[in-house]
């Protein structure tokens, strides 16, 4: 009895190794560091990179940093999947809609948008405009062929039921097309979300003054590795929390979806 | 053939669906006349054509000659028909209740008159518990009452049904079966019911309607006259019903046949 009891259950074991993994990770890491296993001067340690983050902090830079680089994601990520959404359902509910733009889109979305970071300078200016349209670029295509998937694949019978049901356009699209193409919307965003940190940290390696793409660039340069590891974490836990909360917003906006 | 009172009536109904190869001929002069509160059973061996004729008269296809036409008795508000589909075709992201009331709030009900409207239905199909749950939280058997109680919901005057209960298992169709009958006594709506089950078809129905292979004719007509209310399992029992199951059976039998040729 005492023995079952002392037993965790297999979900609470789970947990617990998803917890413990990392740290002795990290543990490793350290030890590793302090017997020169790994070269502190190329990969400085967990505790180096806590005290360079902790002066960050307290100098104010990680935060400048930081928000710029949030100003030009958030911005950028709403400018694009809106557009994204709206002509990914034009061109999935109307046909001529589609033959139109389809070829445009097929010749667009394979450029690797870093590449057209210079034209956006060009056109944008060097300073946040140019960042935000590359952030809204890269998302505007995932979310648009996405969306147009989402709607093209509605199972046929939905349509017919809403024939025989007779219903009315703007209800047809508020209650069969909308919620029908919603688990598609989600999975161009999710893929989004990742394109949008890269072609946010590139662009601000080569072409900015403020971010944390600077950050770990500048740190480089200048050989401040602690500096630069910093970077790459906080880039990191921005990328964890903004799935986790787009994750919160698709579990609110598609109940209906089994897990 | 032709009468004036009939409320659904098929004249010459004809469909030829083109492909590149080839024109398939799916449905040759069709001829049927439903009289109002009948309950009609096609049966036919599978790729007859049977489903065509409903989504013909659903308005979801064209016929390429002839016609198909629904005499309206009832005042303009009340829809033409409802169809009941035979795969799953509940929204998977309504719930139970909203799934029901969705031909009355696509009329445009505020949300009490249509859910006090659709609450009989849901507690005559016995998914009144269920009404906040969504599809796949169902059986196949709800899913199914919760498609019956929709198109009943909608307050139709003809309703349409494709082979609604194919997919479900030996038990819960008898069960369904029964439940179909007992709300249809309780309104008598015109019913136009598709299934390739004779046994179905003469469980249900007022008159059977049996087709040939394709190109889908009518082979037959047969009269159904036994005493309403039914009780399915207490009908398949009796010697009667063996009877005239064998008679269908002998009809369509060379058709299935020439079905199953067809297919290889």
């Amino acid at each position: 009895m005492s023995e079952r009891q002392r037993r965790m259950s297999p979900n609470a074991q789970e947990r617990l190794l998803t917890i413990l993994s990392p740290i002795a990770i990290l543990c490793l890491w350290q030890v590793a560091s302090w017997t020169s296993i790994i070269d502190a001067r190329f990969v400085p340690s967990p505790l180096k990179i806590l005290e360079a983050s902790w002066v960050l902090i307290g100098t104010g830079e990680l935060w400048q940093h930081l928000s710029a680089s949030f100003f030009r994601i958030s911005i950028g990520f709403i400018l694009g999947v809106i557009p994204g959404i709206i002509v990914g359902m034009i061109m999935g509910l109307n046909r001529l809609a589609r033959a139109a733009l389809d070829p445009l889109v097929a010749a667009i979305y394979p450029i690797p948008k870093i590449a057209i970071l210079p034209l956006l300078m060009i056109l944008f200016g060097i300073g946040d405009g140019s960042k935000i349209a590359i952030v809204a670029i890269a998302v505007f295509f995932l979310v648009l062929i996405n969306t147009l998937l989402g709607v093209r694949e509605i199972d046929k019978i939905y349509l017919d039921v809403a024939r025989n049901f007779k219903a009315p356009k703007l209800k047809f699209f508020r209650r069969v097309i909308l919620p029908g193409a919603m688990p598609a919307i989600f999975a161009g965003l999710r893929l989004s979300l990742g394109v949008a940190l890269i072609v946010l940290v590139a662009a601000e390696f080569v072409a900015a003054s403020a971010g944390i793409g600077y950050l770990i660039w500048a740190s480089w340069e200048t050989l401040q590795i602690e500096n630069m590891f910093v970077g790459i974490i906080v880039i990191t836990v921005l990328g964890v929390l903004s799935t986790f909360l787009l994750k919160e917003l698709e579990r609110y906006l598609i109940p209906w979806k089994r897990n | 053939m032709e009468s004036g009172t009939s409320k659904i009536a098929l004249t010459d109904l004809s469909k030829t669906f083109e492909s590149s190869q080839a024109a398939n001929i799916a449905l040759d002069s069709i001829n049927l006349d439903i009289q109002d509160g009948e309950f009609v059973c096609i049966v036919g061996p599978s790729g007859c054509g049977k489903t065509t004729i409903l989504r013909i008269i659903a308005g979801l296809e064209e016929p390429t000659s002839g016609d198909a036409l629904i005499r309206s008795f009832g005042d303009s508000g009340q829809p033409i028909n409802s169809m009941v589909f035979q795969d799953q075709s509940l929204y998977p992201w309504l719930t139970t209740i909203d799934n029901v009331a969705f031909g009355l709030e696509m009329r445009g009900l505020k949300k009490k008159e249509r859910y006090r409207m659709t609450e009989p239905f849901l507690e005559m199909v016995g998914l009144m518990k269920y009404r906040n749950h969504y599809p796949h939280q169902l059986s196949g058997g709800m899913k199914q009452r919760a498609s019956l109680a929709r198109a009943f919901a909608n307050d139709p005057e003809v309703l349409l049904m494709d082979e609604p209960f194919a997919a479900l298992d030996a038990q819960n169709k008898v069960i369904l079966q029964d439940e179909l009958l007992r709300i249809w006594e309780s309104n008598r709506k015109t019913v136009l019911f598709i299934t390739h089950a004779i046994d179905e078809a003469l469980v249900l129905g007022d008159r059977v309607v049996v087709m040939t292979a394709s190109p889908g004719k009518i082979k037959d007509i047969i009269q159904v006259n036994f005493d309403r209310p039914r009780d399915v399992a207490t009908l398949k029992a009796s010697p009667e019903f063996g009877e005239l199951s064998l008679r269908i059976w002998r009809i369509l039998e060379d058709e299935v046949q020439k079905a199953r040729l067809a297919d290889v």
